[in-house]
C-alpha cells in the first residue's frame, strides 16, 4: 500500500513529536511555536506510508512563509489523507483549522493530542461522539507518551472516504452553493466547496485563481453582507466558531472553572511581569552558566584536562610511541598536533554537556517561549520585533539554523536584519570560547558567560536601531503574535536524546574537522619556508603568516600575540577550531610535562582585560563559513551578505577596541592615541544610536515607511 | 626508519582519511547537527 500522509496543526500542537513517533526520525522539537519552518518528510516503517510534516499553520489563510507552504500542499499536492493534530487542551482555536481541512474534501483523521494533559486536568473528552459529529475519525493519543499511536496508524491506513464539513448557517451555506455553481468547471470539482469559502471570504489568492468568475460572484457576496450586515470573512469566521463551539459543548465535559487561572497562568503572572521578567531571566541564565562553568560542568572540565588527557592519554600514548621506537617528528605530529588540539576541544565536553542539559530543560519546559515574550517588548523599543528573537534562540544552538528560522518573520526588512545578528547570540560552538576565556583569566566566573550573552543580545539591539536608519533597511517592525505554550515537565527521553544529540555533535566535530585542521596547524607551526623543523615556533610558516595581520589587533589588547590573530582566523572555518589551535600552539601536548592547564599558559600571554577584548571581538565578527553561507541564501546576495559581514566585524572591533582601551586606561592607567581613537569611536556609536531616525515620524504614526 | 613508525603512520594517515570523509559528508549533509531543517539544507547544498 502507497499512500502519502500530511501532517496538519496550529503551531507547537506536537506535530514533529508525532512525526518523530510515527517515523523513528528525530527531527528538531520544541515546546514552542514555529519549530518547523518547512516540510518534511519520512516514512512509517515497512508501511509503504510517506509521512509529511507541514510547518503549524493557524487557518488557511496565509500570512507568512510557512503558512503557504502548508496551504498549497494540502492545496496542490493533494495528499492521500492529512492528520489533523488537534491539541486537546485547546480544542476550540485548533479545530477552526480543522474546519477549514475538513472543506477541502481529503480524507482526514483528527489526531487529538496531549490528552493525557486533559485527564491530568480532570477532563473528559467523548471521543467516540466527536467522531460521530464530525464525520471523520477521531482518535485521542498522546504523541510525546507514545498514547494511542497503534490505533492512529491503524486509522491511517483504513480511513479513505471523504469527510463531512461543518456547516455554517443555512442563509451562507445557501451563498456558497451560489458561488459554487458560478464556480463549477473553474475550479477542480473536489476542491469546489473549499474555493467557494475562501471565495466567500475574499481570500486573495482564491480572488486571483478563480479570475474573471469573481465578478459574477460579488453580488452573491453582497447580498449576504447585507442580510447579516456585516463582512463576509467575519460572518464566515464567527459561524465557524460556533459551529465549533457547539461541537466543543457537546464532547468535552470540563472541570475548569472559567476564569480561573491554570498552574502556567499564575506561573506566567510572575515570569512575564513588566518589571520581574528580565531580571528572572538573567538570574535563570546565571544559574545555568554558575552549574555549567563555574560549578559541576567545570569540575568536569578540570578532571578531563588535568587527569584525563594530562596524566592518562597525553603521557600514554606518548610512551607507547616512543618506547616502540617510533619516529620523533610522528610522535611530535601526534601528541603536540592531534592529541593537544583534539583534546583541548574535548577537554571543554563535561561543560558542554551540563550547558546542553540544562538549556534543553528550559526550552522542553516552555520558559524559553516566554523569553520570545518578555524580550518583544525590550525588542519593539528598539526597532526590532519579538519575532526575531526565535531565530536568536534556536541560534543559541547554532547559528546556521537560527539564520535560516528568520525566513518565518514576513516583513522584509525584520527579516534582513534578524539574518544578519543572529550569530552575534553565543552559538554552542563559541562557549568553549567564552569558558576558556573564563577559565584563564576570570576563575571560571559564571559571569563571563552571562555577559556574553547579554553582550550578543545587546549588538542586536544596537545593530536594530542603526541598521534601521539604513535607508535600506526601513520599514515598520511586524506585529509579534505568539501563543505561550503551557509549562510541562521535560520528557526524560526527549531531554536525554536532545543532550546527547548535541553531545555527540561536539564531539563529532573535534574527531573530523577540528582533527584535521589541528593537522594543518601543527604542520605550519612546526616548519618554514624551507620545510625544515623549526625550534623556535616564532619562526614557522604559520607565525609568519599570523604576524603579517597581527599588527591590525594590536590596538585591542591581544594582536601582540599571533597565536591569538591566527587562532580567531581557524575559528572562522569552525568556531571550536579556534579551542584546537591554541592546543596545538600553546602545547596542550606538554602540560603534563610542565603540569600545568592551558589555561593558565594562555592567562600569560595577555592581560584579563584584553582576555576579555579577544573574547567578545570572536563573539561579535564575522560568524563561520557555514554561517555566512547561511546569511547569503537568506540575504539573497553576496553583496549584501558581504555587507553583513564587515558591518559585525566593524562592530566587533569597536566595541573590543572600546573595552580594551577604555579599560585598561581604567585599570592600569594606561593612556594613548588609541585610546583617544576609542573614546571617538565610542563617541560615533552613541551618535549614531541616539541622532534622530529620519523614518521614525512614519512608524510612530504606523505608515508604510517610503524604501 | 623502523616498521612501528611506518605502521603508525600508516595508521594516522588512514586516520586523518576517514576524518577527512566524515567531514566532506557533514558539508554535504549541512554541517549542522541540529538544523531545524536538515531536508531542506540537503536539497539546497
Amino acid at each position: 500500500m502507497s499512500k502519502t500522509i500530511a501532517l496538519a496543526g496550529n503551531p507547537n500542537s506536537g506535530k514533529t513529536t508525532l512525526f518523530n513517533r510515527l517515523t523513528g526520525s528525530s527531527q528538531k522539537v520544541g515546546n514552542w511555536p514555529g519549530v518547523t519552518i518547512d516540510r518534511k518528510e519520512g516514512m512509517i516503517s515497512d508501511s509503504g506510508i510517506k509521512i509529511v510534516d507541514l510547518p503549524g499553520i493557524y487557518s488557511l489563510s496565509p500570512y507568512s512563509p510557512e503558512e503557504i507552504v502548508s496551504r498549497d500542499y494540502l492545496l496542490y499536492d493533494e495528499p492521500d489523507l492529512v492528520v489533523n493534530i488537534v491539541d486537546a487542551t485547546n480544542m476550540e482555536r485548533n479545530l477552526y483549522l480543522t474546519s477549514q481541512i475538513l472543506d477541502m474534501g481529503i480524507p482526514t483523521v483528527i489526531a487529538l493530542n496531549m490528552m493525557d494533559e486533559v485527564e491530568k486536568e480532570g477532563s473528559k473528552i467523548d471521543i467516540e461522539e466527536m467522531s460521530r459529529i464530525m464525520g471523520c475519525k477521531v482518535v485521542g493519543i498522546s504523541a510525546l507518551k507514545g498514547d494511542g499511536i497503534d490505533e492512529l496508524v491503524e486509522a491511517i491506513s483504513v480511513v479513505d472516504d471523504k469527510p463531512k464539513p461543518i456547516k455554517l448557517t443555512k442563509a451562507s451555506e445557501n451563498t456558497v452553493d451560489l458561488i459554487s455553481d458560478v464556480l463549477k468547471g473553474g475550479v477542480p470539482d473536489d476542491k469546489l466547496r473549499w474555493y467557494a469559502i475562501k471565495t466567500l471570504e475574499k481570500d486573495e489568492l482564491a480572488i486571483k485563481r478563480i479570475g474573471d468568475l469573481w465578478n459574477d460572484v460579488t453580488g452573491l457576496i453582497e447580498n449576504l453582507e447585507e442580510e447579516k450586515d456585516d463582512e463576509s470573512d467575519s460572518i464566515v469566521a464567527s459561524e465557524r466558531y460556533d459551529s465549533i463551539g457547539e461541537i466543543v459543548s457537546k464532547v468535552l465535559i470540563s472541570t475548569k472553572i472559567p476564569g480561573q487561572y491554570t498552574t502556567s497562568d499564575k506561573i506566567d503572572r510572575i515570569v512575564t511581569n513588566k518589571w520581574l521578567g528580565l531580571p528572572i531571566f538573567a538570574g535563570i541564565m546565571f544559574i545555568v552558566y554558575y552549574i555549567s562553568i563555574s560549578t559541576i560542568g567545570g569540575w568536569g572540565t578540570d578532571w578531563v584536562n588535568e587527569v584525563f588527557f594530562a596524566e592518562m592519554v597525553i603521557p600514554g600514548v606518548e610512551s607507547f610511541l616512543v618506547s616502540n621506537g617510533v619516529a620523533d617528528l610522528l610522535v611530535a605530529f601526534i601528541v603536540n598536533g592531534l592529541l593537544a588540539g583534539v583534546g583541548a576541544v574535548l577537554g571543554f565536553l563535561p561543560q558542554m554537556a551540563v550547558l546542553f542539559l540544562l538549556l534543553v530543560i528550559l526550552e522542553d519546559s516552555g520558559y524559553m517561549a516566554r523569553i520570545a515574550f518578555i524580550m518583544d517588548r525590550v525588542f519593539r523599543r528598539f526597532g526590532l520585533s519579538g519575532k526575531s528573537f526565535i531565530p536568536l534562540l534556536i541560534g543559541t544552538g547554532c547559528s546556521v539554523p537560527g539564520i535560516m528560522a528568520s525566513r518565518t518573520i514576513e516583513s522584509e526588512r525584520d527579516r534582513k536584519i534578524t539574518a544578519m545578528t543572529t550569530s552575534f547570540v553565543p552559538c554552542a560552538a563559541k562557549l568553549p570560547i567564552i569558558a576558556l576565556i573564563a577559565g584563564a583569566w576570570f576563575d571560571k566566573s559564571a559571569l563571563v558567560a552571562l555577559a556574553s550573552y547579554f553582550i550578543g543580545i545587546g549588538a542586536v539591539l544596537v545593530s536594530g536601531i542603526i541598521l534601521k536608519k539604513w535607508p535600506s533597511m526601513t520599514g515598520t517592525p511586524s506585529e509579534f503574535i505568539m501563543e505561550l505554550p503551557p509549562y510541562r515537565t521535560p520528557g526524560f527521553f526527549t531531554v536525554v536524546k536532545s543532550t546527547l544529540d548535541k553531545v555527540w555533535s561536539f564531539v563529532k566535530k573535534a574527531g573530523t574537522f577540528i582533527l584535521l585542521a589541528c593537522g594543518i596547524v601543527w604542520f605550519l607551526s612546526s616548519f618554514d619556508w624551507s620545510l625544515a623543523l623549526v625550534d623556535n615556533i616564532d619562526d614557522s610558516i604559520l607565525a609568519n603568516l599570523g604576524n603579517a595581520v597581527t599588527w591590525m589587533f594590536v590596538p585591542l589588547g591581544w594582536g601582540t600575540e599571533w597565536e591569538f590573530t591566527v587562532g580567531t582566523i581557524t575559528g572562522l572555518l569552525a568556531k571550536e577550531n579556534m579551542i584546537g589551535t591554541f592546543g596545538v600552539l600553546f602545547g596542550f601536548g606538554d602540560v603534563s610535562e610542565t603540569g600545568g592547564e592551558i589555561w593558565s599558559i594562555i592567562a600569560t600571554k595577555v592581560t584579563p582585560i584584553a582576555g576579555f577584548s579577544f573574547l567578545v571581538f570572536n563573539l561579535l565578527c564575522a560568524p563561520c563559513f557555514a554561517a555566512i553561507g547561511a546569511m547569503r541564501r537568506e540575504l539573497g546576495s553576496w553583496k549584501v551578505t558581504g555587507a553583513a559581514v564587515l558591518y559585525q566585524t566593524m562592530l566587533a572591533y569597536s566595541v573590543s577596541l572600546i573595552i580594551y582601551q577604555i579599560g585598561s586606561l581604567a585599570i592600569y592607567g594606561t593612556f594613548g592615541i588609541w585610546t583617544i581613537i576609542s573614546v571617538l569611536t565610542a563617541v560615533v556609536i552613541v551618535y549614531i544610536l541616539v541622532s534622530k531616525d529620519p523614518f521614525g515620524q512614519y512608524r510612530k504614526k504606523g505608515m508604510e515607511v517610503p524604501t | 626508519m623502523n616498521i612501528a613508525t611506518i605502521l603508525v603512520g600508516l595508521g594516522v594517515v588512514v586516520f586523518l582519511a576517514v576524518a577527512a570523509y566524515f567531514t566532506y559528508r557533514s558539508y554535504k549533509k549541512g554541517g549542522c547537527a541540529e538544523c531545524v531543517n536538515r531536508d531542506k539544507c540537503d536539497k539546497e547544498r
